[in-house]
């Protein structure tokens, strides 16, 4: 019963504050200026009481080192939920962005009017990361990962009498469809093979290798890794990533990918680290990571548009994450964690930071917004800084994810592994060529034509205040690893020891 | 008495002060001042660690960090590092002090002091860490550092140029000295300095491996310590203001390299192949930016060529393998640092009333700038290794130590870079100091700089004087065991090597006969030799061509795949669909 109550916690506040948030805007339609902080007040409301249910959550997965398993009867196929300390540890990441980007939206998105239906496709958004990170099965897994998707179109569509929204979320619609259906065909594979759908079990019809096996794992990398944005599946996200608003692209980019990543990492790690596996889908996963990141950083290298470079620099992290994923070792998955946790902080504040530049001057061509920075000494420190730490110096967080997704590799002693870690520290290398353009050019820069005259520029709070909590995580991060690393290290010990062999 | 916890604090305490000197913008001078008065504080702090070890006990002190790797924060303060934390923070006061005078009109200056004060706090904690990790990551932060001080002058797009082109040439080492590391740690399970000599030395990590790691970790030093063919960042960084140069070129970021070599001394020396890497990396940059230097005409960059030349002594002295060449390269540290250190602040001196850094526009300058006169003057005794100067004895000390090793060969070519040192800095000084007054010095009617300025420059004077007569101390505080190497025909060679070289810059430079410009046309050889010089043999122009180029057009290339199109984005889709699936049936 008291899972039932569980459950009820994480989901009720979601639900009921999107409703409520949609219906208080109408009853409030003519008080125009505070609608969108209504919204916004509403949004966090529930957020907070998510907050509140999850933490209670963590602290008995935590405490009792044993995910939380809420479940139907056995005997019928689905509807499971397994709240484990990888699900929590996603989960939490996503909040805290939801959280911020909630705050930023109320002061961005108060031209628009009415930001209800972000807000409220916001908490939606959330919930369904959440449905996919507790899940326990893989038909859960699937409706939240649709969720996750539809919300995501909505989001992207959300300046919808702009024809590139448009044009993006059709695009993005298809590729996301087609890759849910490969991976539906997939899940349909694995339940005929073993019988079960229980992320736990199915595995143990997975010991040894077979056809059917193997071509349902290959459906599902392909069909998730469309959403994760593995090259060459990656081709929506640089029209979606720009197209959505700015804090909208934040999530886009900060989480959603990633979840795809955690897909393979909850899915396929439990069967992938086994013996037999590894000689077949090492090779395939670190010649996707080498490629994705090469993908991404070098199509950046030459971006006039900010926001466009910010999302082909998020394909080039996904290879990093994937070459975690790739040593098929508990070392590399908990890297490939950390660094998720590291490129979210980052990603989602410079998207932010974007978003600043937009509100402010309207234009997300670095060209144009050339001296930005001299105008508000505030936003260069804070381009500066973030630009930075993307890089991958120390003593930011990023820093140490990326050192120990070398670590890990090198670890491994395979020659393709050890290959791939020189190409991937000549990816680092392209990424300063891009990102030092980037601080350049929004700090250091003479002012553009289009900026000349405007006096200085001041900036409403509730955008900086994201941004400055996100980079101080990132700091906090960088100075005492341990803090962030080891729940992640903890989190994938315990999901690996979940399968039963 | 109270401890003073100076293990922790000498490093600390510039990082803490970042924001309170970001705080004090408002009182400029306060801020310049309080700056200024930190650095000294570290200084003092250095010293007195240099006091705790000189009886040979070691300061070890560490906390827990990444618990699952094992890994700490560990300060560890030996000999050496306390020795290379007293030539940073000493220096690093000095140039802080000068620069109070030299920077004072500029704006953006909280960014400037932060970022010194990051820079010399950075290299600090370089030298006192304890393992490889932090030493790699304080690594890290002083190249962040080099890069926005040399790019200060953000409004010259050749200052930006150079500073990118400083992180990104030394980056290239550091991607080789991380995997050496993560190597070595994979390995051993292990990134102490001090464990892995002990490990070393018992034979523990296979000698294949050693070489290897060892061999990646010394790339990573030539990319900081500017050597061949990692070099070219080094004069273009003279792009950033004087005080800059004088910093990275004396107090911090190019004895990163040596020290790292020093300090992986005990654990990768018995690899006789890494040594010899190490030895003629050295050779040949010395060689290399020796010859460089006596041809270019921005007095700037013939220090940073000076830099690269001394610099590849040191690396020299450490393919000794011996104890002897070790103290050696660090001695010569210590003595390049403080007479480069006045080198440069000579020279921000002139270029600080003149404006130019051209030595056709100076020439003269003797009479009306004394005190810069006899600081370059002494600067350039020192470099060219005359006696009492500090830079004779370091000097000679690595020759000796080089014949002591039985590498005759090395001291030969070590005696042609000795005279050409000689040659190229005393063209240096005839041309700034000596012959008719130039027209922009009478037309500007110049004058010598203010005292905040000109009293560093005295107090450099005076250690590039005295400072040579410490190298007992030096040893002593380094736990040299053995007896310094002193050979008389050595001393006499490396006499005869620099009159070699004074001889024909004082008839060429001096007496103008015969006319430099007109002999060098003449013949040929030396005409074509000329323009390669100039031209830096050719590796900026190489690496342009090889990786930027080509990067820029496959960049173009890949930009091309993302067409928009939806249609041919799916195609990708059943293409990897195909792939995955015949990988798996032919590898069943």
């Amino acid at each position: 019963m008291s899972d039932w109550i569980t459950l009820f916690t994480s989901f009720a506040p979601g639900f009921f504050g999107a409703f409520a948030i949609l219906i208080l805007d109408l009853v409030f339609k003519n008080r125009t200026k505070h609608r969108s902080a209504i919204s916004g007040v509403i949004a966090l409301a529930s957020f907070a009481l998510i907050a509140i249910s999850n933490w209670g959550q963590a602290s008995v997965v935590l405490a009792t080192g044993k995910p939380i398993v809420i479940g139907l009867e056995p005997s019928l196929l689905a509807t499971t939920f397994t709240i484990t300390e990888l699900g929590v540890y996603i989960s939490s990441i996503a909040l805290l962005l939801s959280i911020l980007i909630s705050i930023y939206s109320i002061a961005y998105l108060s031209k628009e009017g009415s930001t209800a239906l972000f807000q409220s496709l916001i908490l939606l958004l959330y919930l369904s990361i959440y449905a996919v990170t507790v899940s326990g099965d893989l038909l859960t897994f699937f409706i939240g990962w649709e969720g996750m998707s539809v919300a995501a179109y909505g989001l992207v569509a959300f300046y919808k009498h702009s024809w590139e929204a448009i044009e993006a979320t059709v695009k993005y619609l298809i590729m996301s469809g087609i890759g849910s259906l490969t991976a539906l065909y997939g899940i349909a594979l694995v339940y005929g093979l073993t019988g079960t759908l229980n992320i736990e079990n199915f595995v143990k019809g997975f010991a040894t290798v077979t056809p059917i096996g193997t071509l349902a794992m290959i459906l599902i990398f392909i069909g998730f890794g469309v959403e994760a944005a593995v090259a060459p599946l990656h081709m929506w996200l640089p029209d979606a990533h720009p197209a959505a608003p700015s804090p909208m692209s934040a999530l886009l980019s900060g989480i959603i990918i990633e979840v795809g990543s955690f897909a393979f990492i909850r899915l396929l790690g439990g069967i992938l680290t086994l013996p037999s596996y590894v000689a077949l889908a090492q090779p395939i996963l670190a010649v996707a990571a080498v490629a994705t990141m090469f993908v991404g950083n070098l199509s950046a290298l030459q971006q006039d548009d900010l926001k466009r470079l910010l999302a082909y620099s998020s394909i080039a992290q996904i290879g990093y994450i994937l070459l975690g994923i790739a040593t098929l070792t508990p070392a590399g998955f908990s890297a490939s964690i950390f660094h998720i946790w590291n490129h979210a902080l980052l990603k989602g504040m410079l998207f932010l930071l974007a978003g600043i530049v937009t509100f402010q001057i309207g234009t997300r061509s670095l060209t144009e917004m050339a001296g930005l920075g001299r105008k508000s000494p505030v936003l260069a420190a804070l381009f500066g800084l973030s630009a930075l730490a993307m890089t991958g110096v120390p003593p930011f967080g990023l820093f140490w994810s990326e050192f120990l997704i070398i670590l890990s590799n090198l670890a491994v002693g395979s020659i393709i592994l050890d290959a791939a870690v020189v190409l991937m520290l000549l990816n680092l290398l392209i990424s300063i060529a891009y990102y030092f353009r980037v601080i350049r050019v929004v700090a250091f820069a003479k002012p553009s034509s289009a900026l000349n005259g405007n006096g200085t520029v001041r900036i409403p709070k509730l955008l900086l205040v994201p941004c400055v909590v996100l980079i101080a995580l990132s700091l906090i991060t960088g100075l005492y690893p341990n803090m962030f690393y080891q729940p992640a290290a903890n989190a994938i010990k315990s999901i690996l020891a979940g399968f039963s062999w | 008495m109270i401890p003073l916890y100076a293990e922790w604090f000498v490093w600390a305490l510039p990082f803490i002060a970042i924001p309170f000197t970001l705080g004090l913008s408002q009182w400029p001078k306060a801020r310049d001042w309080f700056a200024a008065a930190i650095t000294g504080i570290a200084f003092l702090l250095a010293i007195d660690l240099v006091l705790e070890v000189q009886s040979g006990h070691t300061i070890t002190s560490s906390i827990s960090w990444l618990s699952a790797y094992g890994f700490t924060v560990t300060v560890h303060v030996d000999g050496l590092a306390a020795f290379l934390a007293a030539v940073v923070n000493s220096l690093g006061f000095l140039i802080v002090v000068y620069s109070q005078g030299y920077m004072g009109h500029e704006t953006g200056l909280p960014r400037y002091y932060s970022l010194v004060l990051l820079f010399i706090g950075a290299m600090t904690g370089l030298v006192l860490a304890g393992n490889f990790l932090q030493l790699y990551i304080f690594w890290e932060i002083v190249g962040i550092c080099s890069a926005f001080l040399i790019a200060f002058w953000y409004d010259r797009p050749e200052a930006v140029r150079a500073g990118l082109k400083a992180f990104i040439v030394t980056r290239v080492g550091d991607a080789a000295l991380l995997i050496g590391l993560v190597w070595l740690y994979v390995t051993t399970g292990s990134v102490d300095f001090q464990k892995l000599g002990t490990m070393a030395s018992q034979g523990f990590i296979p000698a294949s491996i050693l070489t290897a790691t060892g061999i990646l970790i010394l790339v990573g030093a030539m990319g900081k310590s500017a050597q061949v063919p990692l070099h070219v960042w080094l004069p273009d960084a003279m792009e950033g203001p004087t005080t800059v140069s004088a910093l990275i070129h004396a107090a911090t970021m190019v004895n990163a390299g040596v020290y790292l070599v020093a300090r992986t001394y005990p654990i990768f020396s018995s690899s006789q192949t890494w040594l010899s890497a190490v030895g003629w990396v050295g050779i040949i940059s010395a060689l290399l930016a020796a010859s460089i230097a006596t041809v270019t005409m921005d007095i700037k960059r013939v220090l940073a060529y000076s830099t690269i030349s001394q610099l590849g002594l040191m690396f020299a002295a450490l393919g000794t393998g011996t104890q002897g060449g070790w103290f050696a390269s660090q001695f010569h540290l210590m003595s390049q640092g403080f007479f480069k250190a006045l080198g440069f602040l000579a020279a921000g001196s002139i270029i600080h009333v003149l404006g130019t850094r051209n030595m056709d526009d100076m020439g003269g300058l003797r009479k009306r700038m004394p005190i810069t006169f006899i600081a370059f003057l002494f600067s350039a005794l020192a470099l060219a290794g005359i006696p009492p100067f500090v830079g004779f004895w370091s000097k000679d000390l690595i020759i000796s130590e080089l014949s002591l090793a039985n590498l005759n060969l090395q001291v030969v070519l070590v005696l042609i870079v000795s005279m050409l040192t000689s040659f190229y800095m005393f063209r240096a000084l005839f041309k700034v100091f000596f012959g008719p007054e130039s027209k922009m010095a009478q037309e500007k009617n110049i004058h010598e700089s203010p005292k905040v300025m000109t009293a560093p420059l005295l107090i450099l004077s005076a250690s590039v004087l005295v400072l040579g007569f410490t190298e007992g101390a030096a040893a002593n505080l380094l736990g040299l065991a053995e007896n310094l190497a002193f050979a008389l025909p050595i001393l006499g060679a490396s006499i005869v090597a620099i009159l070699v070289g004074l001889t024909p810059s004082y008839l060429a430079f001096y007496l103008h006969k015969p006319n430099p410009q007109a002999f060098v046309e003449q013949h040929p050889g030396l005409r074509g030799l000329r323009k390669a010089m100039l031209a830096g043999y050719g590796f900026d122009a190489l690496y342009l061509s090889v990786f930027a180029n080509s990067i820029a057009k496959i960049s173009s290339a890949v930009r091309r795949i993302q067409t928009g199109i939806l249609a041919k984005n799916l195609w990708p889709m059943l293409a990897v669909l195909v792939i995955l699936v015949l990988w798996v049936v032919l590898n069943l």
